[in-house]
């Protein structure tokens, strides 16, 4: 809020609403990192020292617990399988996404409207709704259990679409008829005008699909049996249930998922912006 | 293109250029998601099985038989249990830490850092530290509660608690996702909104009630809908944490499609949750539109 | 070199509106045409329509004998500058003015070149690595015009160019645009709704109201002799005075009666008013505020008192109420007239407009 006046009430009331927020954010803060750190510590613990509750930090961590998970198992790959077919999927989902929301903001012609109705309908239906069928069409084509399937299946995203549209709203129509005037067709006002001009929601819309392309659960896991074609999220459960044995090796698990969790972490310190601000600030929610 | 002398048949851009323009997002648009949902609906008049070449048309016989089934009335208020459980914590305490938050001060950034992770790491990943957590013997939300003189739950592995235990889960980690929108819209309300309030006396609740709760309402209806709808379709966390047991006391629609679909393959009743699923969430986005109108204000 | 060709060109929206009705316009190589009117008339979507940017829904447009309907805009060979100018924002003023020859493929040191010449004869050398926020209006303005002189245009649109600047600016860069249009020597075509810039820029003017032209002419022509009350009282500042007078013959020669008084008419006036059967009618009749003059109360048309007097240095607006109406003088007598006092008006009968009152169309010019 911008007030801009000095706070009027009283130097208790203002030093228990300070103590109160302290709590609240402290408590919220502790609440959410904890998962985190217990997965860190209990990653470093042997396996005698994580089935003991009296024993919160390891006495000596077991680095070999991290080291076994990164250069003697599966993991590795899965996050390797992740990342390039996440890149890959969210590469494609710019390209479709950006020429139809280009399409949609600066294009005339008659379905216009009708368009963006089905586009808009579509994100407020259930996914999984549509799983079934999209899966006999990849049964049919021979793509299930491969990463062909996985890419050919998520080539779009609606959300992207919202996004970029949000974004190519903000773009006075002047300018892309400048460029039509200057001789640009189209595609090069798209690419050298409006892409440049909304970089912003682009670098947002990549990272987000990025994001929930690699941490993909279901549907992967719907399509994929083989385990050379895992993606992370998958292969992560798949270690974590292997031999049919729940619980056996908690701080290997731990140790995978901190493999798995950390690296994202660390991407996203770096691109926290790009998240807080394209969220909430360009999806176009006004108020 | 010759002359065109019918009116409302012309236009501007050429119907190639649309074209390359469109179908590139179209094509799988319609292979991926309408075409499937419209095969969904059909499929859900069958008696496919997936296995067999043929099947029959059986009309209604697999709503029939849905509203006939205990299973599915559960399935279904698990579902209302689980939405309404996540949807109003998740909105008001991201509002209220948003509130919070929104001046900043030293160490602000860190706050909105720890709050908002949870999202961008792998419901997966951060399921299975959950089910450690979680864990009845040595776990270590039992050995707090221990501490803390109160007496240990059995979490997921309980009829009772297991529902509770996902919805915690799902509160986590959606909590920062509504508290990043919500930021955002309070950032953009207009300072002079504040001043003129201000001027009128509006302080405080006051303050919060007339100007921010109303300049925030999209924002809100915004939230609703996409928590929702996420909500409608959790699927990772209940399938590490709990798949859809004991007793069948986390089994959501979508948990109950996908055992039909994927592990009974009974195409039909699968494909009859999922026209079910279909309606409500439409249904439900309706209401909320309809409802917001009297309390949205853009 | 262009000649453009508007043939019974109509847009009507998808709603039925219609924007521009069936307008007929010859545009020669080398004019400088102005397209004139009040906000919805249709002027800049005529504009829009020849760049390309807005379709057309019936009617034929040419390019220098070829029809162009259906060629889009980026192979039209015609530059526009826009109201707001419509600079990219990421790239400097050089990438702004030199997009268009990138996108020609012409050589990179020939684009280097054409910009540095393009930006020397506007002033803009200086501001080549700044990006359009880093600049004035009149810069934005500049190099707008930059970016459309470098192509080489078969024409220049140029749509409200000037109406995003303050009154000062708006002078200085009328004058450039003339003084542009002269060394260009090419065909221009000028969207405004202001009839200064209208009369002091263009060698023909279109004055277009509710999607119809209504004269297009010289602006000579178009002041001297417009051919009906819209054209009469939009051209010209302070607005032409109308007054509805019967029109009589007395003694022989032809009179307006006014409320006041009577103006007798000038021999071609007279003939005109005759053989169009108006004796003992009423007209509508228009004096432009130049053409007022201060009299005794024998010539009186108008006999009134002062409400308003403007004094602009070497000439003054005086605004006199007489009963109902409100005539304004334009007058170089610049003494001071009291609020109040009684004044008689007379018209320089010569420089009578005479409208029929129904169809609001010309009787005398």
């Amino acid at each position: 809020m911008n007030t801009r006046y000095s706070d009027k009430r009283s130097l208790p009331v203002r030093v228990l609403s300070l103590l109160g927020k302290i709590l609240i954010l402290g408590t919220a803060s502790i609440f959410t990192a904890f998962p985190f750190i217990w997965m860190i510590i209990s990653s470093l613990k042997t396996k005698a020292e994580i089935l003991n509750t009296d024993i919160f930090l390891p006495t000596s961590p077991q680095w070999s617990n991290i080291t076994g998970i990164i250069f003697n198992s599966p993991i590795p790959k899965y996050i390797f399988n992740s990342a390039w077919v996440s890149l890959v999927i969210v590469a494609l989902q710019i390209v479709t996404g950006a020429m139809l929301a280009y399409a949609l903001v600066f294009l005339k012609f008659r379905t216009n409207k009708l368009l963006f109705t089905i586009v808009m309908g579509t994100y407020m239906l259930p996914v999984a709704a549509t799983y079934i069928p999209s899966y006999i069409i990849l049964a049919d084509w021979h793509m299930l259990d491969s990463f062909r399937g996985l890419i050919i299946s998520s080539t779009v995203s609606i959300f992207g679409i919202f996004l970029l549209r949000q974004g190519f709203m903000q773009i006075p129509k002047g300018l892309v008829e400048a460029a039509r005037m200057d001789g640009a067709s189209h595609w090069r006002a798209l690419w050298e005008i409006v892409c440049p001009m909304t970089k912003s929601s682009f670098i947002t819309f990549g990272l987000m699909n990025f994001i929930s392309t690699y941490n993909n659960y279901m549907w992967p896991s719907l399509i994929t049996k083989t385990s050379d074609y895992f993606l992370v999220s998958q292969g992560l459960r798949a270690f974590f249930i292997r031999d049919g044995a729940y619980g056996t090796e908690w701080a290997l698990v731990m140790a995978a998922s901190a493999v798995v969790v950390v690296p994202l972490l660390v991407l996203f310190a770096f691109t926290q912006k790009w998240f807080i601000n394209g969220i909430g600030g360009e999806t176009g929610i006004k108020g | 293109m010759s002359k065109k002398k019918t009116k409302y048949k012309r236009r501007y851009d050429s119907l190639p250029t649309v074209l390359l323009f469109v179908l590139p997002a179209l094509i799988p648009l319609i292979v991926f998601w309408i075409y499937p949902i419209l095969r969904s609906i059909y499929l859900s008049f069958t008696n496919w099985d997936y296995i067999s070449p043929t099947y029959k048309i059986v009309w209604f016989k697999n709503y029939a038989s849905l509203f006939r089934n205990p299973r599915f009335y559960e399935a279904l208020w698990h579902t209302v249990v689980f939405t309404a459980g996540t949807l109003f914590p998740t909105i008001i305490l991201g509002l209220i830490l948003a509130l919070l938050l929104v001046k900043n001060f030293r160490g602000s950034g860190i706050v909105k850092f720890i709050l908002f992770s949870p999202w961008i790491t792998p419901t997966v990943a951060i399921s299975i530290v959950w089910s450690w957590i979680y864990k009845v013997d040595g776990g270590i939300a039992n050995t707090i509660l221990t501490n803390l003189g109160m007496s240990p739950l059995k979490w997921i592995n309980s009829s009772d608690t297991a529902m509770l235990s996902v919805i915690i889960v799902t509160i986590w980690k959606s909590l920062g996702y509504s508290m990043i929108f919500y930021l955002s819209a309070l950032e953009r309300v207009p300072g002079e909104l504040y001043e003129a309030g201000a001027l009128d006396g509006a302080f405080g609740w006051r303050q919060f009630v007339d100007i921010t709760l109303p300049s925030i309402s999209p924002t809100t209806f915004f939230l609703s809908i996409i928590t929702m709808v996420n909500s409608l379709q959790a699927y990772d966390q209940i399938q590490v944490l709990t798949q859809g047991g004991p007793a069948g006391s986390t089994r959501t629609l979508l948990y109950m499609y996908y055992q039909l679909g994927f592990q009974e393959f009974n195409m039909g009743q699968a494909t009859a949750v999922a026209v079910v699923m279909i309606i409500l969430t439409a249904g439900l986005s309706l209401i909320q539109f309809k409802v917001s109108e009297k309390w949205v204000h853009y | 070199m262009a000649e453009i060709i508007l043939k019974n060109i109509t847009k009507e929206y998808e709603n039925g509106f219609q924007a521009v009705k069936n307008i007929n316009l010859e545009i020669k190589d080398n004019e400088f045409v102005i397209l004139v009117g009040p906000s919805g008339c249709g002027k800049s979507t005529t504009l829009r329509m020849i760049a390309g940017l807005e379709d057309i829904s019936e009617g034929d447009l040419y390019l220098d004998g070829n029809r162009i309907n259906d060629v889009p805009p980026q192979n039209r060979d015609i530059a526009m500058v826009f109201q707001n100018y419509a600079l990219y924002p990421h790239m400097t003023v050089y990438q702004n003015i030199a997009y268009s020859l990138k996108i020609k493929k012409v050589p990179k040191d020939e684009i280097d070149r054409r910009v540095k010449e393009v930006a020397a004869s506007l002033g803009l050398t200086e501001l080549l690595d700044r990006r359009p926020g880093q600049l004035s209006g009149g810069q934005k303005q500049r190099v707008a015009m930059g970016r459309a002189i470098i192509r080489h245009p078969k024409a220049f649109l140029m749509d409200e160019p000037l109406s995003n600047l303050d009154a000062k600016l708006r002078g200085q860069m009328r004058v450039e645009i003339a003084d542009l249009y002269q060394r260009l020597n090419t065909t221009f075509i000028y969207v405004t709704h202001d009839q200064t810039e209208a009369m002091t820029l263009g060698t023909k003017i279109v004055v277009m109201k509710d999607g119809e032209i209504q004269q297009t002419d010289s602006p000579t022509n178009l002041f001297n002799y417009p051919v009906n009350k819209f054209v009469a009282g939009f051209i010209g500042t302070p607005a032409m005075n109308f007054f509805d007078a019967e029109c009589a013959e007395e003694d022989g020669r032809v009179v307006l009666r006014t409320a006041d008084g009577m103006i007798s008419l000038p021999e071609e006036k007279a003939a005109r008013l005759k053989e169009g059967g108006w004796l003992g009618k009423t007209v509508s009749a228009g004096i432009r505020p130049e053409h007022v003059r201060l009299c005794t109360e024998a010539e009186a048309a108008f006999k009134g008192t002062v409400s308003v007097f403007e004094l602009l240095g070497s000439n003054a607006i005086i605004y006199v109420q007489c009963g109902d109406q409100r005539i304004i003088m334009n007058t170089d007598e610049t003494d001071r007239q009291e609020y109040g006092s009684e004044v008689c008006l007379k018209p320089l009968a010569e420089k009578l407009h005479i409208f029929d009152p129904e169809t609001e169309r010309t009787i005398t010019n």
